[in-house]
């Protein structure tokens, strides 16, 4: 489902990804682990479609990204629940209209009935279904996080690719999230988690890559911390 | 609604000055479609000064009293259906009364001189004035009675020359007009789309498809073109006519300037909010998508 061979990502000379490589199946989940500035976040943009790698080829449901069309490549976009580590709210919109516009975005002009309730169901497990009315603006930042969550859950992707999602959670909330997480990959839905969280990955026992200055050292199927 | 929304956040932010820059863009398209038109306007004024002319044919000293109509009329025909807005015999004692307005002394001295000496003095002619072809003057002279032949077709060259003058200020004040409007809407509405980009980039990034994502821009010139249509009108219907009464009263030459049609109102609008909309969805196609630093991007 997922395949990087050998990716490297340059920004002003600087390589920040250097001959990654790995393959992902549909359903699985990974954790992305490493230190700041390992190549997290640059990793999972190139996976999120937002970026272009400066050599290597990304594969992504069967798709190998340089050669996808246009539309193609929109497909493969409404397929993924991205969760950047920036969050990207509409600060202007409420929280539902954030969550909601992830759904019309991909081509529908009206939300339909069971969207949203599916909305209402997310925003209720992550704490915020009294807080669906409020400007984006006003949020806290883990409330903010919980909402780009939610967002990234309720168009039924086939991908969630998250950053750091629980970096701004108490616990509660963190359990929350991991929660609808994994709800997700057990249905069928393949999760990529970049995380510092030692509890999450010491808890929730799931592959692991360690990334370490632009290169991926360890991949394991067990945890690694 | 949620694209509408997006369009709207501008406005939310910054309604004045996206206010007072539709009505400074709208007033300025009105402007310049104003001074388009006065420059088309003037340039019947041009061609009537410029073929203008007065004609006249001096009658052959030999030619008998009676065959002077029969060589008027010769020359009535000659002239076919060119606009002719004046032709008259003159005689000597027609020629005195018109010289006697300006010059009473000469009159007298004139009509002191009396017979066949008068006749001498003064030649007849025929004067004909109107806007004719060039070959006119030439029709004229080959007419049979016809002595020599005058025409003042250079009289108004300099008169010419100022309305040309006048009408090549009007088409740059026009242009200038037009391109300062022009500018003000794009540099609006690429302020406006800036605004929404970082929305517009993400909705992209969730698969949005890109006559989807240039919608707020669309409906962002839109709002504008529609404002500054609206000012643009409403500029014209009250203030072209007012505008062009004054510059009426600064010279006879542009005096002749018709009424302003009405229907330039529509035209402003319907212009202005074409600019308008447009721009928006120039700057919508354009909209800076987010971006790191240095790096190749999908968006």
């Amino acid at each position: 489902m997922i395949s990087l061979k050998s990716v490297c990502k340059e920004f002003q000379g600087q390589r920040v990804l250097d001959q990654t490589s790995f393959e992902l199946n549909r359903g699985e989940f990974l954790y992305l682990l490493g230190g700041t500035g390992a190549g997290k976040s640059t990793l999972l943009r190139l996976l999120a479609t937002e970026e272009q790698p400066s050599s290597g080829s990304i594969s992504l449901f069967g798709y190998t990204l340089d050669t996808a069309s246009k539309a193609t490549l929109q497909a493969i976009r409404q397929s993924i629940g991205y969760v950047p580590q920036e969050v990207r709210l509409i600060s202007d919109f409420t929280v539902l209209e954030n969550v909601a516009l992830s759904i019309t975005t991909g081509g529908r002009r009206a939300l339909p009935a069971q969207a949203h309730v599916r909305i209402n169901e997310i925003l209720e497990k992550l704490g915020l279904g009294t807080k669906r009315d409020r400007l984006a603006r006003t949020l806290s930042g883990g409330e903010a996080q919980r909402v780009a969550v939610a967002r990234a859950l309720a168009r039924n992707p086939e991908l969630i690719i998250a950053d750091e999602p629980t970096g701004a959670q108490d616990k509660e909330s963190t359990w929350s999230l991991m929660d609808l997480f994994l709800k997700a990959n057990i249905s069928g839905v393949t999760v990529i988690l970049a995380t510092h969280d030692s509890e999450i990955v010491r808890r929730v026992r799931k592959r692991c890559a360690l990334l370490k200055n632009g290169r991926m050292t360890l991949e394991e199927l067990a945890c690694i911390y | 609604m949620h694209l509408l929304k997006l369009a709207f956040r501008p406005w939310r932010t910054s309604a004045f000055m996206q206010t007072f820059s539709a009505l400074g863009a709208g007033a300025a398209f009105s402007s310049a479609i104003l001074m388009g038109w006065c420059s088309l306007s003037l340039e019947p004024v041009m061609h009537r000064l410029s073929s203008e002319q007065v004609i006249t044919a001096y009658l052959d000293p030999e030619l008998a009293q009676e065959d002077e109509g029969k060589v008027v009329d010769t020359i009535r025909t000659a002239l076919g259906s060119q606009a002719v807005s004046d032709l008259k015999l003159v005689r000597a004692l027609e020629f005195i009364a018109q010289v006697r307005q300006e010059h009473p002394d000469l009159a007298e001295q004139l009509e002191g001189l009396g017979g066949a000496e008068l006749d001498a003095v003064i030649p007849r002619y025929v004067s004909v004035s109107g806007t004719f072809s060039t070959g006119t003057v030439d029709t004229i002279r080959a007419v049979k009675g016809v002595g020599s032949i005058e025409t003042s077709v250079h009289k108004a060259a300099s008169l010419v020359g100022s309305v040309a003058a006048i009408r090549w200020i009007t088409i740059l004040v026009s242009v200038a007009l037009a391109f300062a409007a022009c500018i003000v809407t794009f540099q609006v509405i690429k302020f406006n789309t800036q605004q929404f980009a970082d929305a517009v980039s993400f909705m992209e990034l969730m698969g949005g498809g890109g006559a989807r994502s240039r919608v707020p821009g669309f409906f962002s010139g839109t709002l504008f073109g529609v404002l500054a249509g609206a000012t643009a009108a409403a500029s014209w219907y009250f203030g072209a006519d007012y505008l062009l009464s004054h510059l009426r009263t600064l010279s006879p030459l542009v005096s002749e300037l018709p009424q302003v049609p009405a229907t330039g109102a529509a035209f402003a609008a319907a212009i202005t909010l074409l600019i308008g909309t447009f721009s928006g969805v120039w700057a919508g196609a354009f909209s800076p998508a987010r971006r790191s630093a240095g790096g190749r991007a999908w968006l």
